[in-house]
C-alpha cells in the first residue's frame, strides 16, 4: 500500500490535474480512497493479531515463572533478595513479552515498509533515490548512536528514582527516631541531594534528545530540500514530471518515520535482551530439592524419626555436625540451645526445606528422599518463627493447608490455639482480612493464628519453632494443654528459649554449636551441670525473686 | 521495607475522576509560573515550532508553482534557501521546546517532592499513627510522577497542539479558504471519535491496570509467603488460582491494547479521506482556474493534512491524561494541606542546658474530642529519678512518653522540664536533651558508626567506640571484617535483635541527653544477651532522669517510682515494695503473672496479664 499510494497521487497530478482530465482525476481519487481504507483495515488487523499473540505469550511465560517459583527450594529464597525476584517475575516478563510481540513485529513491519518504499523510489527516479538515501543513512546512524548513548542514561535515572523512594521509605519507617533526635533538617538535606540528582538524571536523556531531534529535523529538511530542488531542476528540464516529483517527495516523507523507528526498536530489543537474560536465569535455576521419579509407597506416617550422623555447612562453616538421634512416634521433644546453635536448621531437614550435606534422615525407616515431596510436607505441620500471614481472611489463612476444611474444624483449631476469642471479638470475625493489606495484629495474635493453621492439618509430625515467644505464659500453658489433648500419638517438636515451654516434654535435646550436647527429661537434665541447668537457674532465680517480693508483702489481700 | 516497594501496592488507587477541577488546575499551573522566564521561553518556542512548521509546506507549494511550473530555476533557488532557513528555525525552536518543557516539568516535580518531604518531616506522629507508610510513599513515588506527566504531556502538550493546529488553520486559510473548509469538514468527526475513543481507552486501561496490580500482588505475596506455601504443600491450589487471574489479566490487557491499536489506523484513515477530498476538489479548482488554487497550493494542502489529524486525535488523549492526574494531584495536595504539624511558637526559646527535672501538671490528652486517653496525670521527677510505667496495653503509657517528647501537645495541663513549659521551647533544643530508645530499634542503612552517631553526626570514632564499649558492643563490632564501617543491610541480619537493641542504646548514650525515655523490648532474646542488655540499660540510665515503659522485673525493682496506669489514669504509685504491700492492682497483676508459672512475670505485669491482648 505504501508503494502504490504515492503512485496514485502522482498519476492524479500528472494525468488528472496537469492533463486537465477530470474523469481520470475522479477515478484515481476513488482508487486512492479504496486503497487507504484497505490499508487502515489491514493495519488494524495486524496490530490486533500482534496484541493477541503478545498477551498469550505473556500469560504462558507468567505461568511458567510461577510454577518455577513454587518449585525452587528454600535455599534459593535465602540467597536472593525477594524484591529482586519480584521484579524479575513482574517487570522482566512484561518487557520480554513486549519484545516477543510488538517490538519484533514492528521491526519486521518497519523493515518491510522501508524496503518497499525504497523499491518504489528506485522505480520512480534512481538519481533522486541515491540522493535521499544518503540523508536517510545519516538519520539512521544518528538515531542508532542516540539510542546507544541514551540507554545508560535511562538506567541511571531509574536507579536514582529507586534511591529517592528508598530514602523516603527509610525515613518514614524511622520517623520516630528522626524526630526523637531532632534530625529533620539533616534528613531534608539528604533527601534534597537525592531529589536534585533525580532532576539531573531526568534531564540528561532529554538534553541528548534535544540534540538528536533537531538533527533529525535538519536532515529531514535538507533531504526535502535536496529532493525538491534537485527534483525541481529535473522537472524544469522535463526529465521528470511534476507528478513524479510529488510522488517521490511523498515516498520520502513516508520513509522518515520508519527511519526513526528503527533506532527506537533497536533500543527496545537490547532492553528486552537484558530482561530475557534475567528471566531465563530464573527459569534455569536448578531445582535442587525435588520428589523422586517414582514413589512406590503412599505412606501415612507414624512419626518415627531417625537422624543419622547429620551434617550441614554454610559458606564453609559447619551449622550442624555429627547429629544422631532417634525419636519414637508420639514423643514430645523439646529443643533448646543458644540463638544460632542450629535448632531450626535441624528440624527444617524433616520436611526437606533443606537437604543435609551428609548423613541420612529416616522417617518410619525410609530415607526421606524416597517420599513424594508434597506428601511428605503435608504430613509435617510447622509453625515457623516468622508468623507470615497472607492478605486474606482469617478463615482462609487457617485453612491454608487444607482449603476444603469445614468451619467447625477451623473453629476447633482456633480454640486449641487460644485464638477463638480474639477472632470472634473482631467485627468481621473469621472473615476479617489480615496480612499486609489487612488489619494489624499483635505478634502474639499472629503466632496463635499460625498455630491454628498448623493444628488444622492433624499431621503425624508437628514442629513449633519458637512459636509462642510473643504469647504470654498463661496462654501458652493453655495452648500446651490443648495440644496434649489433640495430639495423642503425634510426634511434636518444641523449639524454645523458655524452660516453661519445654519442661513437660518427653525428652529434651540440648543443642550448642551445631551438636546435640545433651538429651534427657527436664528432671534428668537438671541433675547435670550445663547449659540447661544454667538456663533454668537463671529463669528460676527471677521467679524466686518475684516470689520473695510477694511474700515480703505479706499474706494475700482482698 | 522492601516488601512495600516490591509489591507496588501503592499504585493501586485509581479513581473515577471525571472533569477537571479549575482550582486544582490553577494550583498546578502556579507551580509552573514560579519560573516566569522559562514559561516565557516555552511560549516563544511553541510559537516558533508552530510557525516554522507551518511555513514549510507553503514554501514547497511556492517552489512548485513559481519555480517548477513556471520553469524558473531562480525562484526555485530562492524557495530552497527560504526552506533551509525555515528548517533551521524549526529545528532550533524544537530543541529549545524539548529542553525547556522538560526542565519546567522537572523543576516542578523537584519542588513538589521537596515540599512533600518537608511536610512529612513536619507532620506530627498523630498523623503517622493513622497512615499506612506504603500509601505515603505512593504519594511521592506514583502520584507526583503522574502529576508531572499531566502537566508536561497534558497541559503543555495541549497548548503546543492547539498552537500548531491554529497555525496550520491560519496558513491554510491564507492559501485557500475553499480548500480549508473541505479539509476541516471531517475534523469534528475526528474530534468526536477521539473523545469516544479516549473514553473507551480509559476504561479499558483502568481495567488492565487493576488486573495487573492484582496479578502483581499475587506474585509478590506468593514469593514472600513461599516458605509457607511449600511447608503446607499448597503449590497446586496456588498454581490454579494464579492461572485464573493470569487469564483475566491477559484478556484485560488484550482489550486495552486493541483499543490503542485502532488509534493510528483511524488517524491514517482520516488523513487519507481528507487527502482524497483535497485532491478531488483541489484538482477541479486548479482546472477551473476560478478560485486561484494552484497545483502548488494543492500540494501544500496535502502536506498540511499529514500534520493535522494526529494532533486532533491527541487532544482527547491529552485531556484525558490531565483528568487522570487530577486525582493524583488532589491526593498530593491533601497531604500538603494537612494541618497537623506541631510547630515551634514564634517566640519559642532554645531550651537551656537542663538538670533533668520533669513535671507533668494535671495533664490530659485526647486524640479525638470527648475520648480522653489520659486524665489528670501529675508526675514530678527530680534529676536522676527513674520512673517506671506499667499498665495494660492502651492504659496510656505510650501517650505519656509521646507528650514528654512533644510528639503531641497535651490537651489539658502542662509538661515542664526544669520549669520550662515544653510548648514554649524549640523542638530541636528539647529533643536534643530528651533521648528516646524504642522497643523495636530502627537502624538506618549506612555504617554502624553512622548509626551510633545518628544523633551527633560530628562524633569522632573514639567517642563512638567509647559508647559501644559501655554497652558491651565494642568487641563484637571489632571482630567484624569491616568493624565500625560495616554496612547495615536491610536483610541478611548481620546483627541479632539483641545487638540492634544495643546499637540503639549506644546511639542514645552518645547523644547524652539529661532525660531518657525507654520503651523496653518484650521480644525474647537468649539468656546471655538478656544479661548484657540489662547491664547496658543500667549504664544508660546512670545520672539521667529516666522514664521507662517497664517489662523487666529489674526495672520495676530499681525504679524510684512505679506508676500504675489504668484507662488513662494513674491509679497507684510508689516503689515496687510499697506497691506490693498495698495489695492493689499492682499486687494482683504481679501475682497473676507469677501463678501462670512463667519466668516472664514482668511482661505479665506490664501487659496486665490476661487482659493483655484483646
Amino acid at each position: 500500500m505504501d508503494l502504490i499510494l504515492p503512485q496514485v497521487v502522482a498519476r492524479a497530478i500528472d494525468e488528472g490535474i496537469v492533463a486537465e482530465d477530470t474523469e481520470a482525476l475522479r477515478g484515481l481519487a476513488l482508487l486512492a480512497a479504496t486503497l487507504i481504507l484497505l490499508r487502515g483495515v489491514t493495519l488494524f488487523l495486524s496490530r490486533l493479531g500482534t496484541r493477541l499473540y503478545e498477551s498469550k505469550i505473556e500469560r504462558k511465560l507468567r505461568n511458567q515463572i510461577y510454577d518455577k517459583l513454587q518449585a525452587l527450594p528454600f535455599g534459593y529464597y535465602d540467597r536472593v533478595d525477594s524484591g529482586d525476584v519480584i521484579t524479575v517475575a513482574i517487570s522482566d516478563s512484561t518487557t520480554v513479552k513486549g519484545f516477543a510481540g510488538s517490538a519484533l513485529m514492528e521491526l519486521v513491519r518497519t523493515a518491510g515498509i522501508f524496503i518497499v518504499i525504497v523499491i518504489g523510489m528506485v522505480l520512480t527516479s534512481v538519481q533522486l533515490t541515491l540522493l535521499s538515501l544518503i540523508v536517510l543513512t545519516l538519520m539512521i546512524a544518528a538515531a542508532t548512536t542516540y539510542s546507544r548513548i541514551v540507554r545508560p542514561m535511562w538506567l541511571a535515572y531509574r536507579r536514582q528514582q529507586a534511591r529517592v523512594t528508598q530514602t523516603l521509605t527509610e525515613n518514614l519507617n524511622g520517623i520516630r527516631v528522626v524526630k526523637a533526635f531532632a534530625m529533620e533538617n539533616r534528613e531534608i538535606e539528604a533527601f534534597k541531594l537525592e531529589a536534585e540528582a533525580m532532576r539531573q538524571r531526568a534531564m540528561d536523556p532529554i538534553r541528548l534528545r534535544a540534540r538528536l531531534v533537531p538533527l533529525l529535523l535538519l536532515f529531514t529538511g535538507v533531504g526535502t530540500l535536496v529532493v525538491v530542488w534537485a527534483g525541481g531542476l529535473l522537472a524544469i528540464d522535463g526529465t521528470i514530471s511534476v507528478g513524479v516529483l510529488v510522488a517521490f517527495y511523498y515516498y520520502f516523507t513516508r520513509l522518515l518515520r520508519p527511519s526513526r523507528m528503527i533506532a527506537f526498536l533497536v533500543q527496545r530489543v537490547t532492553r528486552a535482551a537484558v530482561s530475557a537474560e534475567r528471566l531465563f536465569g530464573l527459569l534455569d535455576e536448578p531445582v535442587s530439592i525435588a520428589s523422586p521419579e517414582h514413589t512406590d509407597h503412599k505412606p501415612v506416617l507414624k512419626g518415627h524419626i531417625e537422624f543419622d550422623d547429620i551434617e550441614i555447612a554454610f559458606q564453609n562453616r559447619a551449622i550442624l555436625s555429627e547429629v544422631t538421634a532417634t525419636i519414637e512416634p508420639g514423643t514430645v521433644v523439646g529443643v533448646v540451645g543458644p540463638t544460632g546453635s542450629g535448632k531450626s536448621s535441624l528440624l527444617n531437614l524433616i520436611p526437606r526445606y533443606y537437604d543435609s550435606a551428609a548423613g541420612e534422615i529416616r522417617l518410619d525407616n525410609h530415607p526421606i528422599q524416597e517420599f513424594n515431596l508434597q506428601e511428605l510436607r503435608s504430613q509435617v505441620a510447622i509453625v515457623p518463627q516468622d508468623p507470615f500471614l497472607f492478605s486474606d481472611s482469617i478463615h482462609n489463612n487457617i485453612a491454608y493447608g487444607e482449603p476444603s476444611a469445614s468451619v467447625p474444624d477451623v473453629v476447633a483449631a482456633t480454640r486449641s490455639a487460644q485464638a477463638y476469642e480474639f477472632i470472634t471479638a473482631m467485627p468481621e470475625g473469621f472473615e476479617t482480612v489480615v496480612g499486609e493489606r489487612g488489619i494489624g495484629l499483635s505478634g502474639g495474635q499472629r503466632q496463635r493464628l499460625t498455630i491454628a493453621r498448623a493444628l488444622l492439618l492433624n499431621s503425624p509430625i508437628l514442629i513449633l519453632d519458637d512459636a509462642t515467644s510473643s504469647v504470654d505464659t498463661q496462654t501458652e500453658r493453655k495452648i500446651q494443654e490443648a495440644l496434649q489433648k489433640r495430639s495423642a500419638g503425634r510426634t511434636t517438636f518444641i523449639i524454645s528459649q523458655r524452660i516453661s515451654s519445654v519442661e513437660h516434654a518427653d525428652t529434651i535435646l540440648v543443642i550448642d554449636k551445631g551438636q546435640v550436647i545433651d538429651r534427657g527429661t527436664h528432671d534428668e537434665l537438671l541433675t547435670r551441670a550445663g547449659f540447661y541447668r544454667d538456663l533454668f537457674d537463671l529463669q528460676a532465680s527471677r521467679i524466686e525473686e518475684a516470689r520473695t517480693d510477694l511474700s515480703a508483702a505479706g499474706p494475700a489481700g482482698p | 521495607m522492601q516488601t512495600l516497594q516490591a509489591r507496588g501496592t501503592f499504585t493501586q488507587e485509581d479513581s473515577d475522576y471525571t472533569g477537571i477541577d479549575r482550582r486544582l488546575l490553577l494550583r498546578l499551573l502556579s507551580y509552573l509560573l514560579r519560573d516566569p522566564k522559562s514559561v516565557g521561553i516555552a511560549v516563544l518556542a511553541i510559537l516558533g515550532v508552530a510557525g516554522f512548521g507551518m511555513a514549510q509546506p507553503a514554501i514547497i507549494g511556492l517552489a512548485i508553482d513559481e519555480g517548477i511550473r513556471a520553469g524558473d530555476p531562480e525562484a526555485l533557488a530562492f524557495a530552497g534557501i527560504g526552506f533551509l532557513f525555515v528548517t533551521v528555525g524549526h529545528a532550533g525552536s524544537t530543541a529549545v521546546q524539548l529542553v525547556i518543557n522538560a526542565s519546567l516539568g522537572q523543576n516542578m516535580l523537584f519542588r513538589m517532592r521537596m515540599q512533600l518531604f518537608r511536610k512529612y518531616q513536619g507532620l506530627s506522629l498523630g498523623f503517622y499513627d493513622r497512615q499506612i507508610t506504603g500509601r505515603l510513599i505512593g504519594r511521592m513515588a506514583s502520584d507526583v510522577e503522574q502529576v508531572g506527566e499531566a502537566v508536561t504531556e497534558g497541559a503543555i502538550g495541549l497548548i503546543a497542539d492547539v498552537a500548531l493546529l491554529t497555525g496550520i488553520l491560519i496558513a491554510m486559510t491564507l492559501l485557500s479558504w475553499q480548500l480549508t473548509l473541505i479539509t476541516i469538514a471531517i475534523s469534528p468527526l475526528m474530534l468526536i471519535l477521539g473523545m469516544v475513543f479516549a473514553k473507551i481507552a480509559r476504561t479499558a486501561h483502568r481495567n488492565m491496570r487493576a488486573m495487573r496490580s492484582i496479578v502483581n500482588g499475587v506474585i509478590a505475596e506468593s514469593i514472600l509467603g513461599m516458605r509457607v506455601t511449600q511447608a503446607f504443600a499448597r503449590e497446586n491450589v496456588n498454581a490454579q488460582r494464579f492461572d485464573t487471574v493470569n487469564r483475566q489479566q491477559a484478556r484485560a490487557t488484550f482489550r486495552a491494547m486493541s483499543v490503542s491499536a485502532s488509534a493510528e489506523p483511524a488517524v491514517e484513515l482520516f488523513t487519507a479521506i481528507s487527502t482524497g477530498l483535497v485532491l478531488w476538489f483541489g484538482g477541479s479548482f486548479v482546472m477551473g482556474e476560478t478560485t486561484g488554487v494552484t497545483l502548488g497550493i494543492v500540494t501544500a494542502f496535502v502536506l498540511y493534512i499529514e500534520r493535522f489529524f494526529g494532533p486532533i486525535q491527541e487532544l482527547a488523549t491529552r485531556w484525558d491524561t490531565m483528568q487522570a492526574a487530577m486525582a493524583s494531584s488532589e491526593r498530593v495536595f491533601e497531604i500538603l494541606d494537612t494541618d497537623e504539624t506541631i510547630s515551634d511558637k514564634a517566640e519559642a526559646i532554645a531550651l537551656p542546658d537542663i538538670a533533668g527535672n520533669v513535671t507533668f501538671e494535671n495533664v490530659g490528652f485526647e486524640y479525638e474530642k470527648g475520648r480522653p486517653v489520659l486524665r489528670d496525670v501529675s508526675i514530678n521527677a527530680d534529676p536522676g529519678d527513674r520512673i517506671a510505667l506499667v499498665g495494660a496495653t492502651g492504659a496510656g503509657k505510650t501517650t505519656i512518653i509521646n507528650l514528654l517528647l512533644r510528639f503531641y501537645d497535651a490537651t489539658a495541663g502542662s509538661v515542664c522540664i526544669d520549669g520550662h513549659d515544653i510548648r514554649n521551647v524549640t523542638q530541636d533544643s528539647l529533643r536534643r536533651q530528651v533521648g528516646l530508645v524504642l522497643q523495636e530499634p530502627f537502624l538506618f542503612s549506612g555504617s554502624l558508626h553512622e548509626n551510633i552517631a545518628y544523633g551527633r553526626p560530628e562524633a569522632t570514632r573514639d567517642e563512638v567506640i567509647a559508647v559501644a564499649r559501655s554497652v558491651q558492643l565494642h568487641e563484637y563490632i571489632q571482630d567484624l571484617p569491616f568493624g565500625y564501617d560495616t554496612q547495615i543491610e536491610e536483610r541478611g541480619g548481620s546483627l541479632s535483635t539483641g545487638q540492634r537493641q544495643l546499637v540503639s542504646f549506644a546511639r542514645a548514650l552518645l547523644a547524652d541527653p539529661r532525660v531518657l525515655v525507654l520503651d523496653e523490648a518484650t521480644s525474647s532474646v537468649d539468656t546471655q544477651t538478656e544479661g548484657v542488655i540489662q547491664d547496658a540499660m543500667e549504664a544508660l540510665m546512670v545520672g539521667r532522669t529516666s522514664f521507662v515503659i517497664a517489662h523487666r522485673l529489674s526495672t520495676v525493682r530499681n525504679a524510684t517510682e512505679v506508676l500504675v496506669l489504668d484507662e488513662g489514669e494513674i491509679v497507684e504509685r510508689g516503689t515496687h515494695h510499697v506497691l506490693l504491700s498495698k495489695k492493689g492492682l499492682y499486687y494482683n497483676l504481679y501475682k497473676l503473672g507469677l501463678s501462670a508459672g512463667g519466668e516472664n512475670i514482668e511482661a505479665s505485669v506490664a501487659r496486665g496479664a490476661s487482659t493483655s491482648e484483646k
